[in-house]
């Protein structure tokens, strides 16, 4: 009888050794790269990423000329598509941080944000990245919302 | 193709718009002949620079290389693939301040360094026409071989 009393939590040890191995495959699956498709003909093209982190809540809006690209939340990635050339990237809060760019036709260039202390309030900071760093944490990416993306709506 | 900087450079004493001399750290082969060979000479161009601050950022570099001459012939180039961000502290200088106020400002990230002779990918712009090495002088129209992008 005092055997049959740890029954339970022997089948509930069983049913976890079982199912356990199972995880890995799951997450294996879950873990793979997002695939970034290749811009339309004889444009090129900027994924900017923002991985998790230190200051989740300070917003990192990517603007150029002034105008608004998107609003890049924490855990979030969006696509520009851009002509060739030179471009300038701007996000700010108490200070401006510029990154400039050379965009080629049919190609795609990787920009993350990340957070920087600030006196009284986070600022984003842009920096140049690769394909290999996108593709090590973009499994746990979401895309930015539609409205965020593109000039700010009145 | 293979493109070497000619020179050392840093985000920290880089400035935009700043060239550089670049070789072909290889030679350019079409179809099992060389067109162009390695060492031959251009330029660059500093794309992007700042440097590495306080709180933990680090400093940013992107390179662009612009051409390389040969025999008469300025082939332009393209997807220079030199782009880098030095190491950054932003998350332990957050953390410090966390425990101190302000400590965080002690932490500075690293710049991004290029020592002469490092290479890195590029391809061709154009299509350009160039002279092959064993032609006759004076055929025009023979020895002449177009390249194509890479």
């Amino acid at each position: 009888m005092k055997k049959l009393k740890w029954a339970p939590l022997a089948v509930l040890a069983l049913a976890v050794a079982v199912t356990t191995p199972a995880a890995p495959t799951m997450a294996a699956e879950t873990d793979k790269p997002i695939e970034v498709v290749a811009p339309p003909a004889g444009k090129g093209q900027i994924v900017f990423f923002r991985p998790g982190g230190m200051g989740f809540a300070v917003g990192c809006q990517v603007n150029e000329n002034d105008e608004r690209v998107s609003a890049l939340g924490a855990g979030r990635y969006f696509t520009h598509i851009a002509e060739p050339g030179k471009h300038s990237f701007m996000v700010s809060s108490e200070a401006k941080d510029v990154l400039n760019l050379e965009v080629e036709p049919d190609e795609t260039k990787y920009v993350r944000c990340k957070i920087k202390m600030g006196i009284m309030v986070g600022r984003p900071n842009l920096e140049p990245s690769t394909k290999e760093e996108f593709d090590k944490v973009s499994h746990k990416l979401e895309p930015v919302d539609a409205d965020d993306m593109g000039p700010k709506k009145r | 193709m293979r493109v070497r900087i000619g020179t050392a450079l840093s985000s920290k004493t880089a400035q935009i718009g700043q060239c550089f001399p670049i070789s072909l750290a290889e030679p350019l082969m079409i179809d099992g002949r060389e067109l162009v060979p390695a060492g031959a000479t251009g330029l660059g161009e500093v794309v992007h620079a700042a440097k590495a601050r306080a709180a933990g950022k680090g400093g940013e570099l992107i390179l662009a290389a612009r051409f390389v001459d040969h025999d008469g012939s300025r082939i332009m180039l393209r997807s220079f693939e030199f782009s880098k961000a030095g190491q950054n502290q932003l998350d332990a200088a957050v953390m410090a301040s966390a425990a101190l106020p302000f400590a965080g400002y002690l932490f500075s990230g690293g710049n991004v360094s290029v020592a002469e002779g490092a290479t890195a990918s590029a391809k061709v712009r154009y299509a350009v026409r160039i002279s092959r090495s064993d032609s006759e002088p004076g055929t025009e129209g023979s020895g002449q071989q177009g390249m194509k992008r890479e």
